[in-house]
């Protein structure tokens, strides 16, 4: 697989501080890569990383297969558009200049882009107003119209929709959505918003303590948060036989219980088991979302 | 450099307290070439030069500081220069 980011054993420390401890994280191409974790647990720090806003004190990364010490990293990010903590827009100038603004400091001539871009953004139509009269919305668009120039094949958004209304996060969501179809660009999104973060993420990172704890696809998360019923058997062999005969998916995790994972008729499979003589101790009906699954993985580590 | 220094000067060009700065030096200046003249013709005293280009020097100093410190010090407010040390690092 080919990965547009990849650390290796990557540490930061703020003299005895540890804000990152061997993070070993994958990006794979073409991704939109949900960086989720609490306050504090290192989320920022690792962005700034690898934007090569602050110097790493042990292990390695790689952007585009560039590892972090060549001398062709600054080539490597170039090609990297980012937002990090809050839109980095010039607020005394308007949407249109402070694109230019950033065409000239990445060196690119002025063109048609500008308009393009703006479009895309939908920031067109806003004319000379400043971007200090934006509302958070206008703001943060322009923000990722900024990451937008240059054409990057990897955008890093960091909590791109704090503070933002409802309608912003829609507008922000079907974006990032739309940029990652069309033009195919990757992009790591941190961000406290989980059910937001599940309606776009494909694959998610869960950093705790300076450390990545699980990485993990959006079907793993299908399949780990799948509706289910859990029952608990006095005689598993009964049961399965029982589910076996009538075509129900089902797993067996251990000798009391099994997961359900189709509709079954309650009343007719407690009756059929009564009859071979198999009691069910405990039935219960589970359905997981990306937040219990941050919950019980942060949790289960003995952190909350 | 010349990619960011080009950026900056177009930063430069938009922002109004520049313009506001250059045109009160400017206005500074010519006033304190009239008052040379005045002076030099009602006394003709030849120090009277050295003291007004001293304390036109001694303002646009204290503009130049105040006006630098305002629009260095945007960029790292505005979150700016992080645009330039991810493009050009």
């Amino acid at each position: 697989m080919e990965y547009v980011l990849e650390t290796r054993n990557l540490e930061k420390k703020y003299k005895k501080f540890k804000a990152l401890k061997n993070v070993n994280m994958h990006l794979p191409k073409g991704a939109i890569y949900g960086l989720i974790g609490k306050n504090g647990a290192g989320k920022t720090t690792l962005i700034r990383l690898i934007c090569g806003l602050q110097k790493v004190t042990n292990g390695s990364y790689t952007i585009f297969g560039i590892l972090n010490n060549s001398k062709k990293i600054n080539m490597a990010r170039k090609r990297i558009g980012a937002i990090i903590e809050q839109p980095s827009i010039c607020l005394d100038m308007n949407a249109k200049d402070n694109l230019i603004e950033q065409c000239k400091i990445i060196g690119l001539p002025l063109n048609n882009d500008i308009k393009e871009i703006l479009k895309t953004v939908g920031l067109d139509d806003v004319g000379k107003k400043k971007a200090t009269n934006f509302s958070l919305g206008m703001k943060q668009r322009l923000g990722l119209a900024i990451a937008l120039v240059g054409h990057p094949d990897f955008i890093i958004l960091d909590e791109p929709i704090n503070g933002l209304d409802p309608e912003g996060i829609i507008e922000i969501r079907e974006l990032i959505i739309k940029l990652n179809q069309e033009k195919g660009i990757t992009f790591l999104i941190s961000s406290h918003y989980l059910d937001e973060l599940a309606k776009i993420a494909t694959h998610y990172g869960f950093i705790d303590n300076g450390e990545i704890i699980k990485e993990i696809s959006n079907e793993e998360l299908i399949k780990n948060c799948r509706k289910r019923t859990e029952i608990r058997v006095s005689d598993v062999k009964e049961c399965v036989k029982y589910l076996e005969q009538e075509k129900i998916s089902y797993e067996v995790i251990s000798e009391e219980q099994i997961n359900i994972y189709d509709d079954i008729n309650i009343s007719e499979f407690v009756v059929s088991l009564s009859n071979r003589n198999c009691t069910i101790i405990e039935f219960k009906e589970k359905e997981e979302t990306l937040e219990n699954y941050y919950i019980n993985l942060i949790g289960g580590e003995g952190n909350v | 450099m010349y990619k960011l220094l080009n950026a900056n000067f177009f930063r430069l060009k938009k922002d109004v307290v520049f313009w506001i700065f250059l045109f009160m030096s400017l206005g500074i200046a010519g006033i304190n070439v009239f008052r040379y003249i005045e002076v030099s013709r009602a006394f003709s005293s030849e120090g009277i030069l050295d003291d007004i280009v001293k304390q036109y020097m001694l303002l646009i100093g204290l503009f130049i500081a105040i006006f630098v410190s305002l629009f260095i010090g945007k960029e790292y407010s505005n979150g700016t220069v992080k645009n330039k040390i991810i493009v050009r690092t």
